[in-house]
């Protein structure tokens, strides 16, 4: 599609905290981003009564449970999580619920896929060397406005970009070590029971200062849900894992150029082996269109031409309203759209963001760098930079 | 950084209790501390006294009597000629499947063949990078066995084990990497004596068939490669095995299941150690540049650069110990390999890759009178080109 002159400014707003202390970084959090946190509860109450049958007196009952859980596999996050619950004036339990809100919306048999399409163009393809990745943010169009872009900086970790709904502690981002995580849902529970909110893994992951500890956060954690989360690292590696509470499956890039959405394709779990069926049949469009466009990175010659291709596979069309840029279907009840669309080059740091459909929102450049705080990276990584 | 200095050790007589004794005899204070190090480990992770272990290992026996005959001999002259128990001896030879229950977790390492279409001087490659615990540094030996009439074998062992990684004057060459995954019961033929078997093979149909035949308890990945341009990778498990082959002349494989997810594991498999996940694309990568070398050096060169990869450092290809584990599960790469199955030459690096230079051992896999003929005529023309 050609290149659309007439896009307009949707900024997100920017959150910024710091600390050693998480108590002290929720805090931050929590109080720039209060009338956002109150928009998405009064979203996610009726959601989740309306998906689980859980009213919310039952949720802020039932999901101290998790705790223990996060506590192990993340020392220290529900700390923050309880300043964020400080900062905004709600209670440590509903802050927990808006992180496990993929979690609480899981029993419904009519569930809609959340749709979400992601991207890797490693230096083997683009033409101008750069290792890019990215992705749409599909999701229900009550919750426009009430995403952020939130930097987490801590001393002795990586410093973190990251696409949230206020009140979550990690979603789709980068960070300082030159790791990025992009995550679509795969649907298809096939399991009951507890486990950690996906939040808190991605926000492990972003953690990492090296692909060795990213992949671990992904590998060790115990969930409920299945996602897919696309890792690439600046130095060219990327991965693809589709994640269950079971087996994990993964993909690599092929010629340098990779493309998710929403259904497994390097493996269909073995429990749902018999049955499976992608719950958003578009998913099966939307990757093949996104890799088919972006198999034109060799083609490109300087950076420009590279974003302005991406801009082109992340705006395709086909299948509209249920395409790669996503819109509102009249034709369904509840109803889906791109809120969001990021463009990372882990090269440079660069770290573009469109607050709404690329077709017609501008993808603008964030003030931060992910690289700004490099100089906190060990001193391993920097070496390990060398064999690049 | 220096050298560490590992012994080169050769043992030569057709009978297997004499090969024992010198084996015993010559690395006596390696398989001393290794027996030290293993008494500990196995109280400490598993909270079996060393005595209840030596009253178990002689229940291998029968098993491993039938699979490979003559090799308890062996095992007896070791323990001869090192002034310690048969059992012992049997217990370092069965050091993997006596720690069920993962006391000891797995060794993380990298393998990699070459066939002639994947380098620039047309030879045949082989090697890994042997990551292991760091206290085992002192216990690794080289180990050159002529045992006629069988072939005669060169490896890189632990100090009292009959058979690890290595390669023979018959042109196999043997890699093997963790596979972590257990399953199923009872007792299997320990590692040790299914590689040795492999490596005392005259022709790959034998060394596939000792692969075939095995009755194993753990899972391990072998990689087979022989000179002829031929190169086969089996995950091996108690039941079914995978297997895959190169891929335009090359194959890497590391501590994931990358033919087939074993039906046992099938909903719950995750591989052990997720580093080895980019491990083996990262070594390919480089690997692939084989082809662009010149001369026999050259090859060497970009393998060198591939096995010392660090990205994810300290769980790199390279492996460096990781200050976040405990001191005994703090992994290194102890050892690593480029073996010319071509031109016979074995050639190590002890200690990282990083930083220890690959010296070629004074030992030609085959003999001088048939280096003329080591080239098969396969490969002779690209040989000498």
């Amino acid at each position: 599609m050609p290149p659309d002159t007439t896009r307009a400014a949707r900024p997100l707003p920017l959150v910024e905290i710091s600390g050693a202390d998480a108590r002290d970084r929720g805090r931050q959090y929590g109080e720039q981003t209060r009338s956002l946190i109150e928009r998405s509860l009064a979203f996610y109450r009726e959601e989740f009564e309306r998906k689980s049958g859980l009213a919310w007196p039952d949720v802020v009952e039932r999901v101290p449970r998790w705790y223990p859980l996060i506590d192990e596999y993340a020392p220290g996050l529900l700390d923050e999580v309880r300043g964020i619950a400080e900062g905004s004036g709600r209670s440590v339990e509903e802050i927990v619920a808006l992180n496990g809100r993929g979690e609480l919306r899981t029993r419904d048999p009519f569930a809609e896929g959340a749709d979400c399409t992601s991207f890797v163009v490693t230096d083997e393809a683009a033409g101008d060397g750069h290792v890019w990745c990215g992705q749409n943010w599909d999701w229900r169009s009550e919750t426009a406005g009430t995403a952020v872009m939130l930097r987490i900086r801590q001393p002795g970790t990586p410093t973190i970009v990251t696409l949230v709904e206020a009140g979550q502690v990690g979603r789709h981002g980068a960070n300082s070590a030159g790791i990025a995580l992009n995550a679509n849902g795969l649907a298809a529970p096939f399991q009951n029971g507890l486990g950690i909110p996906a939040p808190f893994i991605r926000r492990r992951t972003l953690e990492s200062a090296g692909m060795d500890q990213a992949l671990e956060a992904i590998f060790t954690a115990r969930q409920l849900l299945s996602t897919n989360v696309l890792l690439t690292h600046r130095e060219g590696f990327a991965i693809d894992v589709e994640t269950t509470p079971g087996r994990h499956g993964w993909a690599y890039p092929r010629d340098g150029v990779y493309a998710h959405a929403n259904a497994f394709t390097a493996f269909v779990p073995p429990q749902v082996g018999a049955s499976y069926r992608p719950a958003s049949s578009d998913s099966l469009i939307r990757a093949e269109r996104v890799e088919r466009t972006l198999r034109r990175a060799p083609e490109t010659s300087s950076s420009a031409e590279m974003h302005a291709l991406i801009v082109e596979a992340l705006s395709d069309h086909l299948g509209h309203p249920n395409s790669v840029c996503n819109h509102p279907d009249p034709r369904a009840p509840r109803t889906f759209e791109t809120l969001a669309s990021l463009i990372v080059d882990l090269t440079t740091g660069a770290f573009w963001v469109a607050g709404g459909n690329p077709c017609t929102t501008e993808f603008e450049l964030l003030p931060w760098n992910i690289y700004e705080d490099a100089g906190e990276l060990p001193a391993n990584l920097t070496a390990a930079g060398a064999h690049a | 950084m220096s050298r560490t200095e590992i012994p080169l050790i050769e043992v030569s007589s057709p009978d297997p209790r004499e090969r024992g004794r010198q084996y015993g005899e010559a690395a006596r204070a390696q398989i001393e501390l290794s027996v030290a190090y293993y008494r500990e480990g196995f109280e400490r992770s598993a909270g079996l006294p060393w005595d209840t272990v030596l009253g178990q290992v002689p229940r291998w026996n029968p098993l491993v009597e039938e699979y490979l005959p003559g090799i308890l001999e062996e095992v007896r002259g070791i323990a001869e000629g090192a002034a310690l128990r048969t059992e012992e001896i049997l217990a370092l030879n069965g050091r993997g499947e006596l720690s069920f229950g993962d006391p000891f977790g797995e060794e993380e390492c990298s393998s990699y063949a070459l066939l002639p279409e994947a380098t620039g001087d047309g030879h045949v490659y082989c090697g890994q990078n042997w990551d292991w615990r760091a206290d085992t540094l002192d216990t690794v030996v080289m180990l050159r066995v002529e045992q006629p009439p069988a072939p005669t074998i060169v490896m890189q062992t632990e100090a009292g084990q009959v058979g690890r990684q290595g390669a023979n004057s018959a042109g196999i060459g043997l890699n093997a990497n963790g596979l972590g995954a257990r399953f199923g019961t009872g007792l299997g033929i320990p590692q040790p004596y299914v590689r040795r078997r492999i490596l005392d093979s005259p022709g790959l149909d034998d060394a596939l068939h000792a692969v075939f035949s095995s009755r194993q308890s753990l899972c391990t990945n072998l990689l087979i490669t022989h000179r002829d341009g031929y190169a086969i990778d089996l995950e091996t498990t108690p039941a079914r095995h995978g297997w895959l082959y190169p891929e335009r002349g090359m194959l890497v494989h590391a501590n994931h299941f990358q033919s087939f997810v074993p039906e046992q594991l099938e909903e719950t498999y995750r591989p052990f150690a997720p580093d080895s996940l980019y491990r083996v694309p990262r070594i390919e990568r480089v690997l692939r540049r084989a082809r662009q070398a010149s001369t026999s050096g050259g090859v060497r060169a970009t393998i060198a650069e591939g096995l010392g990869d660090h990205f994810g450092y300290p769980n790199s290809v390279c492996n460096h110990p990781d200050e976040r584990a405990h001191p005994l599960d703090r992994t290194i790469t102890v050892a690593s390999s480029i073996v010319d199955l071509t031109a016979g030459e074995y050639w190590m690096a002890f200690g990282p890759p990083c930083e220890n230079d690959y010296e070629l051992l004074p030992w030609r896999l085959y003999p001088s009178d048939e280096a003329s003929e080591a080239a098969p005529t396969s490969v002779a023309s690209s040989a000498t080109g």
